[in-house]
């Protein structure tokens, strides 16, 4: 009886830490980059880390340029 | 201009990319992208470009070719590009956008600092149009100096001021004022009135 009722209590807790941590999880280190100093008509090409720390594929649906 | 991985799978990495064209600007910078994504945390967010952007040239009169003439009159601009930098720029070739309706000629007035660009119309036809010139340069990371020019060939028999049809200010008399009494009185009628 005891053990039963530890098993429905952890099941319990599971159930509602679950969707807590499903989903996807963007995580980035910066997102505000100082390119520096360039030339007037330089391209500057600026990469943005992105990880993914969640259980679910993280999807980037659209950038849009200010 | 940007490109990014529209998928990364958990635990993985993955990258966003932003390509800043610096033509045209000059000192402190500021861009912006929004990104949205499925994150339930972070569906909508701004990521922020910030570049201190030197200019190459001082050219004068100002910066760029701007050519208006009425139709069968050739008109001529010339631009000097002063370098900026203490190191030598040269500008080593040049394209010309518009090669059928303006001549371009550059000349170099001082090897690495300085030069003169000459543009002539010769445009046989009314037209309107906007275009980049493209300097190669040696002595800066700057794959193409872009220099706009203006083209602006009008039929003068045509051609309406700017602000439309202007009407001539009608001409009026000047009112002739009663004369004001001390204290403010009427002046008393003219007999006979």
């Amino acid at each position: 009886m005891r053990n039963a009722t530890l098993s429905l209590a952890v099941g319990l807790v599971l159930l509602w830490a679950g969707p807590a941590l499903a989903g996807p999880d963007l995580k980035m280190e910066s997102k505000d980059i100082d390119a520096g100093q360039a030339f007037a008509g330089q391209k500057l090409e600026v990469e943005y880390q992105v990880t993914n720390a969640g259980d679910a594929d993280l999807e980037i649906k659209k950038v849009s340029p200010g | 201009m940007v490109s990014f991985d529209k998928t990364i799978p958990p635990g993985g990495r993955g990258k966003i990319t932003i390509t800043f064209d610096s033509t045209g600007y000059q000192g402190r910078v500021r861009k912006s992208a929004m990104v949205w994504t499925n994150d339930p945390d972070e569906e909508r967010f701004e990521l922020i470009l910030r570049a201190d952007i030197k200019p190459v040239f001082q050219i004068k009169p100002w910066g760029r070719v701007h050519l208006s003439t009425p139709l069968g009159q050739p008109a001529e601009q010339t631009l000097t590009f002063l370098n900026l930098l203490e190191g030598p720029v040269e500008i080593t070739g040049m394209t010309n956008p518009m090669e059928d309706l303006v001549s371009l000629e550059l000349n170099t007035v001082e090897k690495g600092r300085a030069y003169e660009l000459k543009a002539t119309t010769k445009a046989e036809k009314k037209i309107r149009k906007g275009a980049y010139i493209n300097f190669k340069l040696s002595g800066v990371p700057v794959e193409e100096y872009k220099v706009m020019i203006f083209l602006d060939v009008w039929d003068p028999k045509t051609k309406k001021n700017r602000t439309g049809t202007v009407k001539p200010t009608p001409q009026t008399q000047p009112r002739e004022l009663a004369p004001i009494t001390p204290g403010g009185a009427k002046p008393e009628p003219k007999s006979g009135s």
